[in-house]
């Protein structure tokens, strides 16, 4: 199996590292931000929030071009608005997506979660008094 | 003694900016580094020699800064925390709050608040408690080893789960 694992740098890019290594799969491909400060991805977007939609959408064509040549099995994403978007191209080509909220968001799931109970094929929460019927808790990273 | 002030890679922190220059004034002995975030002002804190400070540094050069450093002082965001409960390096949060323009939402608040009940990392709501108890080493956290077994069995239990629900998809 091969996972195209998805996260913005800084702490959603550390829960990524981290989950990465918990699943059992054959090959692992990385998208992140800040290319000049983090060299260990595979493939770059821009980084943005998730109201600035104009330049998520604009990133959308190379973000299914990411897609496209890693031909993942499965994509995971811990957020934010960048892995949403590799999340949302992965949703267009029919590829399993799951979406791993930050164990940042205690209280409610982010808003980039929230928005990705509309497409992703499982959403998993960090907290276990955040599970719904849509959004599964299977533990946590800590 | 050597401590790593940092406030993520997104955004400037003015209130950990103060934290670190009355700490620089009160223990001027003491190495301060300090990642400000990018678009930071630095200026105010040129004219402390025991400060060295920068927008961002690279992962490599914080790598190093944060093995070499005693106490590391951060906002409440989850790469610093990981890190440090890991490595069982002491840590204090300054959590970011919206109201003061600080971050986009109060997250901040409710992962500080979270992670003091879990892992007993302390908090601080603004800036003269913070820097009474960084300047204070009878305050400081201890690290140790029990937050990394403890990261340790959750994660492993964590990985099980996980995959389970991958051999259903």
């Amino acid at each position: 199996m091969r996972v195209l694992f998805a996260a913005s740098f800084g702490g959603h890019w550390a829960q990524l590292k981290r989950l990465a290594e918990l699943i059992e799969c054959d090959e692992r491909l990385f998208v992140s931000t800040a290319k000049e400060q983090n060299r260990s991805a595979n493939f770059y977007l821009d980084d943005f929030n998730v109201r600035e939609l104009w330049r998520g959408a604009r990133q959308l064509p190379r973000a299914m071009s990411i897609v496209r040549k890693s031909r993942p099995d499965l994509i995971v994403s811990t957020g934010a608005a960048p892995g949403l978007l590799i999340l949302f191209a992965g949703f267009l080509m029919r590829r399993k997506t799951i979406w791993v909220d930050s164990i940042a968001n205690s209280r409610r799931l982010s808003l980039s979660g929230r928005a990705a109970c509309l497409f992703a094929t499982q959403v998993l929460t960090q907290w276990p008094e955040l599970a719904t019927s849509r959004v599964r808790y299977l533990g946590s990273l800590l | 003694m050597k401590l790593l002030f940092t406030a993520g890679t997104q955004l400037a922190f003015p209130r950990l900016q103060q934290a670190v220059r009355q700490v620089a004034q009160q223990r001027p002995q003491w190495q301060l580094t300090f990642q400000a975030g990018p678009g930071a002002r630095l200026e105010a804190l040129t004219e402390w020699p025991n400060v060295h400070a920068r927008p961002l540094f690279t992962n490599d050069e914080f790598q190093a800064l944060f093995d070499a450093a005693d106490l590391v002082v951060t906002h409440a965001g989850m790469g610093n925390i990981i890190a440090c409960l890991e490595a069982g390096k002491p840590i204090m949060m300054l959590p970011r709050r919206a109201s003061l323009g600080e971050h986009r939402n109060d997250h901040q608040m409710d992962t500080a608040e979270a992670f003091l009940r879990m892992y007993n990392v302390p908090a601080y709501e603004s800036v003269p408690p913070l820097v009474l108890a960084i300047v204070d080493t009878s305050h400081w956290p201890q690290g140790g080893s029990s937050a990394t077994e403890r990261i340790h069995r959750t994660r492993s239990a964590f990985a099980r789960e996980f995959n389970a629900l991958l051999s259903e998809l």
